[in-house]
């Protein structure tokens, strides 16, 4: 290792510019902090989204080696982003909230974790981070959304494979409502609206969506906070007595080493990166990681089980335009996770995402087993008249579903993640059953043979999980390490449940949270 | 179309040192051109593409071995576009190339007693539906499955992942920013 260079302390240090992070930095950097993130992956402007699914790969996890095990892997380097960002430069802004009962599985369920907090206390988080961002949606036709204020913005609009697919779910006595968007629906201040091209997934260069590239980092910015690319964090630094962070160590791309001081750090890393520096941060005092005091650090990983449903219509589909997270959705099997005895958890329909022929969610892997002159006919076929719609299912969070250090070690000659994932029965009969619905649905929707392909993992929660005591969670409800105040974890990685939606809103909203908390109670924390 | 549109338009990519100039070719050119690889010999070439346009009609022609050389230059960089990047593989990736390509090499001469670049097409797309079911006895490599699975994924964005792809699907490609290059 080089020599150390010391750096002048700041207010806050945040590690990771995703959309945790970031909000994080706007917030205390407009409340007048001094505020620095560290970002491990490279510098990406709105240029550099090219409208490729080959030259959207650019924008996936490429630091740090992760080792996966458990009958089902959480897919980590599909699920995370690398450089300006993280993976909300390019996630597809699919932002619906969790439900009330999301938050109580273990009272109501017997099944889980219980969040310290319920949904009547992020409600309000979520109202404001809503207003300020801009969301679009139908708040009324969403007949399972829990309390909250209507969309700043109308829906986006419903194309052909949406209406041909919307067929089959009213055929079933089931519900459709447009999906709630964090892209806008009509300009808003310097960012355009969407133009349906279909292109999420190589990110959005107009502004559209709310990456962070054009909300948090950039307000952050805005009001002073510095941003450093290919600055890979080591690890924290504490005080000799263990009970605060001073800093951390971190490395840039020539391989230098820095120590920069901090008088609160925010760990925004994504979840299993940051449980990974916890680990690496041991001391006197935290012999078995940062966080570890009760051996829980890493504990209860999570992702959704996701299964999607395909099939070819007589209808021309149009399937490469539309939005990638889908146009539709449908949460009809969210309100009861008991559904039966057999299986456990919600889930919800996401339908008619856009499809471009190529890569992991192209038209042509939906055929895998296709090749040859058969490949051609169908690719031919189907990129006119396909469809396809995506579920996901609750996970549980299972203890031994963890994130620990491996014995393998980097290029920076650190332990690299290792990740063990497994899925409970109840919800792997859960996405059973949620496939042949799927199914069904397709068929009343006329599609010819609908098909699905293997469950993957969709989206990383827990790891840090947070919780109302040290002895049984890594962090407090606002992020805050039960053991070392000044720390924040932010990110996913606090969720004590799944949920069966997307995270990105509640990730947002319990980042408002915290940062709010740490305002607050700053004499105490610096 | 000046010269430099068109092999923007065609995926330029290689970059070839000839008598001290710096020639720039697209995937496709190069292949035409049976430009020399940093990654494989002329037999492992010559087996690569037959096996990937018996997955994807046309990859061979669109310059898949090319394409897979040239990213193999930036193995494990942020920059590197392969879909492997993303399937639970450790960089480096060619070992793993190399190693299902070996795997299939010898599952060629042992089930045909043929190289696989002179199994005829009906051999071909039995020996690739073997290939995609791990019903090729004495299989020695990453899973046979698996490797079909990669490989077929390269094949696939060389031919249809690209604006000429698209266009030879009738799909509008209507692009926000148009790729500088294919990849």
């Amino acid at each position: 290792m080089s020599t150390v260079i010391q750096r002048d302390e700041v207010d806050v240090l945040v590690v990771g510019s995703g959309a945790a992070g970031s909000l994080y930095a706007a917030v205390t950097a407009k409340a007048g902090k001094q505020v620095m993130i560290l970002e491990a992956g490279p510098e990406r402007t709105l240029a550099d989204l090219q409208s490729s699914q080959i030259w959207a790969r650019q924008l996936k996890w490429a630091g740090s080696p992760v080792e996966e095990s458990g009958n089902h892997k959480i897919g980590h380097n599909f699920n995370s982003g690398f450089g300006t960002g993280g993976s909300a430069i390019h996630h597809y802004g699919v932002w619906p909230r969790l439900h009330a009962n999301d938050f109580n599985t273990q009272s109501e369920y017997g099944t889980g974790l219980d969040w310290p907090i319920n949904y009547a206390d992020l409600q309000p988080f979520y109202d404001r981070v809503q207003a300020h961002i801009g969301l679009s949606g139908d708040a009324n036709a969403e007949r399972w959304r829990p309390k909250g204020d209507a969309y700043p913005m109308p829906p986006l609009p419903i194309f052909s494979q949406g209406r041909v697919i919307a067929k089959g779910f009213q055929a079933k006595g089931m519900h459709t409502a447009p999906i709630p968007y964090a892209v806008n629906s009509l300009p808003r201040g310097e960012r355009q609206s969407c133009i349906f091209d279909g292109w999420c997934d190589a990110g959005c260069p107009n502004g559209a969506l709310a990456n962070p590239l054009v909300t948090s980092l950039a307000e952050a910015k805005q009001h002073g906070a510095t941003l450093f690319h290919e600055c890979t964090v080591r690890r924290l630094l504490l005080n000799p007595q263990g009970d605060k962070a001073i800093g951390v160590e971190y490395q840039n791309a020539a391989g230098e080493v820095f120590v920069q001081k901090a008088k609160v750090v925010v760990l925004a890393a994504f979840t299993v990166q940051t449980a990974r520096l916890l680990w690496l941060s041991e001391h006197e005092k935290h012999p078995r990681g940062l966080g570890n005091n009760h051996d829980l650090l890493g504990r209860y990983l999570m992702t959704h089980p996701a299964h999607t449903i395909w099939g070819l219509f007589q209808e021309e589909t149009q399937p490469h335009m539309g939005l990638s997270g889908g146009q539709l959705m449908c949460q009809d099997a969210y309100a009861n996770k008991r559904a039966s005895d057999e299986r456990y958890g919600s889930y919800q329909w996401l339908i008619a995402n856009a499809s471009k022929p190529n890569d992991l969610l192209g038209i042509a892997t939906s055929r895998a087993d296709l090749f040859g002159e058969k490949l051609k006919t169908f690719m031919q076929e189907a990129t006119q008249h396909f469809g396809t719609m995506v579920g996901i299912c609750d996970d549980i969070p299972l203890a031994k579903n963890r994130i620990t250090l491996s014995q393998t070690k980097d290029s920076s000659n650190l332990p690299i993640a290792k990740t063990h994932h497994d899925l409970d029965p109840r919800v792997a009969r859960l996405t059973d059953h949620m496939v042949q619905e799927g199914l069904e649905i397709f068929k009343a929707a006329g599609a010819k043979e609908p098909w699905t392909g293997p469950r993957a993992g969709m989206h990383i929660m827990g790891g840090t999980v947070m919780g109302d005591s040290a002895k049984n969670s890594v962090c407090n409800p606002y992020g805050q390490l039960h053991d070392v105040a000044n720390v924040f974890v932010a990110g996913p990685s606090l969720f004590p449940s799944s949920g069966a939606v997307n995270p990105t809103f509640t990730v947002t909203a319990l980042s408002l949270m915290g940062a709010e908390h740490m305002l607050k109670h700053w004499s105490q924390l610096s | 179309m000046k010269r430099r549109q068109f092999l923007q338009a065609s995926a330029l990519v290689v970059s070839v040192n000839v008598a001290g100039s710096l020639l720039e070719l697209s995937c496709a050119q190069a292949a035409s051109l049976k430009l020399p690889y940093h990654h494989f010999d002329k037999d492992q070439a010559h087996d690569l593409a037959h096996l990937a346009d018996g997955l994807v009609p046309g990859a061979a022609q669109q310059g898949v071995v090319h394409f897979l050389d040239q990213q193999l230059q930036r193995d494990g960089d942020h920059d590197c576009l392969l879909m492997i990047r993303y399937l639970g593989v450790a960089p480096p990736f060619k070992s793993f190339y190399l190693a299902g390509l070996k795997a299939a090499q010898k599952s060629a001469q042992t089930h045909f007693n043929k190289a696989l670049a002179e199994l005829n097409k009906k051999e071909r797309s039995e020996f690739i539906g073997k290939m995609a079911s791990d019903a090729l006895d004495g299989w020695q490599g990453p899973p046979a499955s698996f490797f079909y699975f990669v490989l077929r994924a390269d094949a696939v964005d060389v031919t249809y992942g690209t604006e000429q792809g698209f266009a030879e699907l009738s799909v509008p490609y209507m692009a926000h920013i148009k790729p500088k290059t294919s990849w």
